[in-house]
């Protein structure tokens, strides 16, 4: 389990990232983190792998601080960084090398994953194009089997047809044991694959819940209801899209799109609706 | 001490240093092999002479003492070769821990990473000095076989007939002193190096600070320990090695590994 316990962080003194945040990751599964540009996706991703040290507050993995660097605690932690990281090695030294580190680490698997991406694994790094690098770093970062698996923008520079594969991919090798954070702000690109939903707004976390909690609490439409009340309306293309409460827990198709922008320009909308749904 | 320290771990990160940076080894060979052969062939070097000569039998007697005096300054300079092309090797190791996240990650605890790159040093300064002694040795034998006899021979009928040979003519091999030496100053700075380095990206100036104090000191204590003799050059490792100097030598070790240690904990990308 990785825990962060009122952590607060900043580059700078004054200008503070995140403010007093505290999560715990508990439930295995696929979540998406989503946050708004320099909403601190990156830096609390960062902060749960223990690349980075909170200010104020700690994050322990399985009860070890991060700040400790506990072998046992970074053997459990991959962290997939937006930019290519690798050296100039071909993929499979790469897999030989770095994968000892990691216990469950599989290299028949990671093979098998480059295969699936149709990438060579005799070529070296830098003759790679930038997709095929990321590539190769999904396909090890899977590869590891670590419990707690962070993707930063995993999919960028990856064309429709990888983006497709990534999801396969992650849909059917990510174990039921394992929590993979996927911070992206392509919704679309993970809707149909993550288990939970994080969001990062104000400099704090304001948002984890399965998207079967979600879809429990909210109701989504594109129809006026009348019957629910309205939480939140936006103007989309093909009409008005509208965020209701669910107290009569109907089933709609998530829009996490509009889950988002609901929450973001309405900070206490979670709030609101907890009290609605308690005096209800 | 299981989770600090793996022998299997620090063979994994050694493995890492090889393949990061063979070709910077292999860069350090070849370039120790230019220089040697540039310092003895260089325009009016004995060799360049003797192989202008129309008359290889004629050697001067200027020739003849230099051979005897002491070898050129560029063979002895050899020895630091290794040193000055260690540093960028060191600073992309370092750099690549400070700022790639994946590799700052990695399941290496801080203690592989400060012996990752002294034992990976270590490794290239002896291979490097195995080459310089190889290359010093058939270097050596050549000047004794082509001019020695001549030279001897000249010397006498100048008049000396038994002529002093420098440790450092051409007909010695670099002195085992200088060796250790070298590799003891070389070991200390590389050292500083990287506590250098750590500090800087840290930016920790207080750090920076003490370094500079440290550095300081191990000049002194190296003055205060060391001595000159007439016509020699400074020998910390003479003939018997001090139990103060030894002591000196492993609490230096000691601290220089606990500061390296702790800055790679405090790491952060």
């Amino acid at each position: 389990m990785i825990t962060a316990k009122q952590i607060c962080f900043g580059y700078k003194k004054e200008d503070q990232v995140l403010n007093g945040l505290s999560l715990n990751l508990e439930h295995p599964g696929i979540y998406g983190l989503l946050g708004k540009n320099g909403a601190g996706k990156t830096t609390l991703l960062k902060l749960l792998a223990g690349s980075l040290f909170p200010d104020q507050g700690q994050v322990y993995i399985d009860r070890i601080s991060t700040q400790e660097r506990h072998i046992s605690s970074l053997q459990q932690v991959y962290y997939l960084a937006e930019r290519t990281e690798s050296p100039d090695w071909t993929a499979r030294r790469l897999g030989n090398i770095y994968g000892k580190l990691y216990p469950n680490f599989d290299q028949t698997q990671y093979l098998h994953y480059l295969d699936i991406f149709e990438v060579n694994p005799d070529i070296r790094h830098k003759s790679l194009s930038m997709g095929q690098q990321k590539k190769v770093e999904i396909s090890f970062a899977l590869a590891t089997q670590v419990p707690y698996l962070f993707m930063d923008e995993p999919t960028n520079g990856l064309d429709i047809l990888s983006k497709k594969q990534f999801r396969k991919l992650i849909s059917q090798y990510t174990s039921e044991q394992q929590i993979l954070i996927i911070s992206t702000h392509q919704f679309r690109e993970i809707d149909r694959i993550i288990d939970r939903l994080l969001i990062v707004d104000n400099k704090d976390l304001v948002l984890n819940q399965s998207l079967e909690d979600i879809s429990e609490q909210f109701l989504f439409s594109d129809a006026p209801l009348a019957d629910e009340q309205l939480l939140y309306q936006d103007e989309g293309i093909l009409g008005k899209y509208g965020l209701y409460s669910n107290p009569s827990k109907r089933v709609s198709t998530l829009d996490i799109e509009l889950l988002f922008t609901a929450i973001c320009n309405h900070p206490d909308l979670l709030k609101n609706i907890q009290s609605y749904e308690n005096n209800v | 001490m299981k989770t600090t320290f793996n022998l299997t771990r620090l063979g994994i990160g050694l493995q890492e240093f090889y393949y990061l940076y063979w070709k910077d080894f292999r860069t350090m060979a070849l370039l120790v092999l230019i220089f040697a052969i540039v310092g003895n062939l260089y325009p009016t070097s004995i060799f360049y002479e003797f192989i202008l000569r129309d008359s290889k039998e004629n050697l001067s007697i200027d020739t003849a003492y230099k051979l005897i005096s002491g070898k050129s300054v560029t063979m002895r300079q050899l020895m630091f070769i290794p040193m000055l092309l260690t540093v960028p090797v060191l600073y992309q190791f370092i750099k690549r821990i400070r700022t790639t996240i994946s590799r700052n990650l990695l399941p290496l605890s801080s203690w592989e990473n400060t012996l990752i790159p002294i034992l990976a040093t270590l490794g290239i300064l002896l291979t490097l000095s195995l080459e310089i002694y190889l290359l010093d040795t058939i270097i050596t034998q050549i000047y004794h076989w082509l001019f020695y006899d001549d030279a001897m021979r000249l010397i006498a009928q100048d008049g000396q007939l038994y002529p002093y040979i420098d440790p450092y003519a051409y007909f010695n091999h670099i002195p085992l002193s200088l060796y250790l030496f070298s590799f003891n100053k070389l070991i200390v700075i590389i050292i500083v190096i990287m506590i250098g380095l750590l500090s800087i990206w840290e930016m920790r100036f207080l750090k920076l600070a003490g370094l500079c104090v440290f550095v300081a000191g191990i000049y002194l204590a190296n003055f205060w320990i060391s001595f000159r003799t007439y016509n020699r050059a400074m020998i910390t490792f003479e003939n018997s090695i001090g139990i103060p100097q030894f002591i000196y030598n492993v609490c230096l070790l000691i601290i220089s590994l606990y500061i390296i240690k702790h800055l790679f904990k405090e790491s952060q990308v």
